[in-house]
């Protein structure tokens, strides 16, 4: 008895290492269960409380770097600015000459984004700003580039619901930039996003922009909102079906602003 | 006991460095293995055993928050490193330095062949691509940082 103890310490590492290889091999095999599922989010969730100093030390020393790109850009955007207010007096001074009546005017509230909720069939997300900072119900939604989000469907005295965009329920009139055509974007998860029953004789292609149309109180007109992809013929070739690229990633949208 | 609180804590910092700013030491999107390097370096000046676990249970940390489809391998590959440069606990000084880089290099492939190929094998790469520009820089860039710090902590070192 007493031979055999040296033999098994000799083992011991081995023994620990096939334990340790065994409970991985485990573990790659449960991947994708629930209770697989289960652990990740508690270590995600344990792990996001010491994520929040981190952050907040991480943004203090690139404030600097993020200064500078961001004055950068604000020259560029500045010099763009110039051409097109310079554009856009032209155009006003045109348009009066034609007797057009003059664009709605509308501003903007910044939100952050508190949480987002997503199914198969309902996604929305919940922002800082309520009914006591100006938000009203059906306020069109935002991001920091402009581009479609969605709209205000709840409200709170400090918080609103917002619906996105891949919502099922959501629609929009849009209008394509080239060819000028304007239809209803819709969301499906099979589908994706769908222009539906534009004109069979519609010039559109792939590639040309989308922005929204203005034929509604929710959103003014030229909110940018994707990229056609691919065109298909329906319905006997009386209509065409236009899919679209959207321009906002839902997954780094951390701010919003709401028009107002 | 003491020993392995301390060995728990240190690899917990050296996690949330890995996890949370180990992104700055990126370069061309080939991010160094600060974990690997600890547990090379506790198989070999403290404890096999501590290594072998402390991998496994670090490296199941790092696989939960990365999100990876592979849950695991990580545990799995830091645990087999942890074994390996355990065999060499208390015996790394007596070897020649060309031998003990060659025995570095051995075990960051282990890790790295263990993580990078299998993660990456169904992935649009073809496998020279992902020893090329994925394995290889990765094992070198790791062997570069672990030398360093070998170098401050004196492992190693007659």
């Amino acid at each position: 008895m007493a031979s055999k103890a040296p033999s098994i310490s000799r083992y011991k590492s081995l023994v620990n290492l096939l334990a340790a290889i065994i409970l991985s091999l485990l573990i790659i095999a449960s991947n994708g269960t629930a209770t697989m599922d289960r652990t990740r989010a508690i270590v995600l969730e344990s792990s996001a409380y010491l994520y929040v100093p981190i952050q907040w030390m991480k943004t203090i020393f690139s404030v600097e770097k993020d200064y500078r790109e961001l004055q950068q850009r604000h020259i560029k955007a500045q010099i763009e600015l110039n051409k097109t207010r310079t554009l856009a007096k032209e155009n006003q001074r045109l348009r009066s000459m034609l007797g057009f009546k003059g664009d709605k005017h509308f501003s903007v509230i910044p939100a952050n984004v508190l949480s987002d909720v997503g199914s198969h069939t309902m996604n929305s997300l919940t922002v800082d700003q309520g009914s006591d900072d100006g938000v009203t119900l059906l306020s069109g939604v935002v991001d920091a580039e402009a581009q479609l989000v969605g709209k205000v469907v709840a409200i709170s005295p400090h918080t609103a619901l917002v619906q996105l965009v891949n919502d099922k329920n959501f629609r929009v009139s849009v209008r394509e930039m080239r060819s000028r055509d304007v239809g209803i974007l819709s969301y499906t998860l099979k589908t994706g996003y769908v222009i539906q029953d534009v004109p069979k004789n519609a010039e559109v292609i792939a590639g040309d922009s989308v922005v929204t149309s203005g034929f509604s109180d929710i959103f003014p007109e030229h909110i940018f909102v994707g990229w056609v992809s691919t065109i298909s013929p329906v319905v006997e070739d009386y209509v065409k079906s236009v899919r679209v690229d959207l321009a906002t990633d839902f997954n780094r949208v951390e701010e919003v602003f709401i028009l107002k | 006991m003491f020993g392995i609180i301390k060995n728990s804590i240190l690899g917990l910092l050296v996690l949330i460095f890995q996890w949370m700013i180990g992104d700055i030491f990126s370069i061309y999107g080939l991010t160094p293995s600060f974990l690997v390097i600890f547990i090379i370096y506790i198989g070999l000046t403290k404890s096999q055993l501590h290594a072998i676990w402390l991998g496994f249970f670090f490296g199941f940390i790092i696989d939960a928050l990365t999100g990876t489809d592979m849950m695991g391998i990580t545990a799995l590959a830091l645990a087999v490193v942890g074994y390996l440069s355990g065999i060499f606990h208390g015996r790394i000084v007596r070897i020649p330095v060309i031998v003990q880089y060659l025995l570095y290099t051995g075990f960051l492939l282990v890790f790295f062949i263990l993580t990078v190929m299998i993660s990456l094998q169904d992935s649009q790469f073809a496998t020279g691509n992902i020893v090329f520009l994925i394995l290889l820089p990765k094992t070198i860039y790791t062997l570069a940082l672990l030398s360093g710090s070998f170098i401050v902590l004196r492992v190693g070192a007659e």
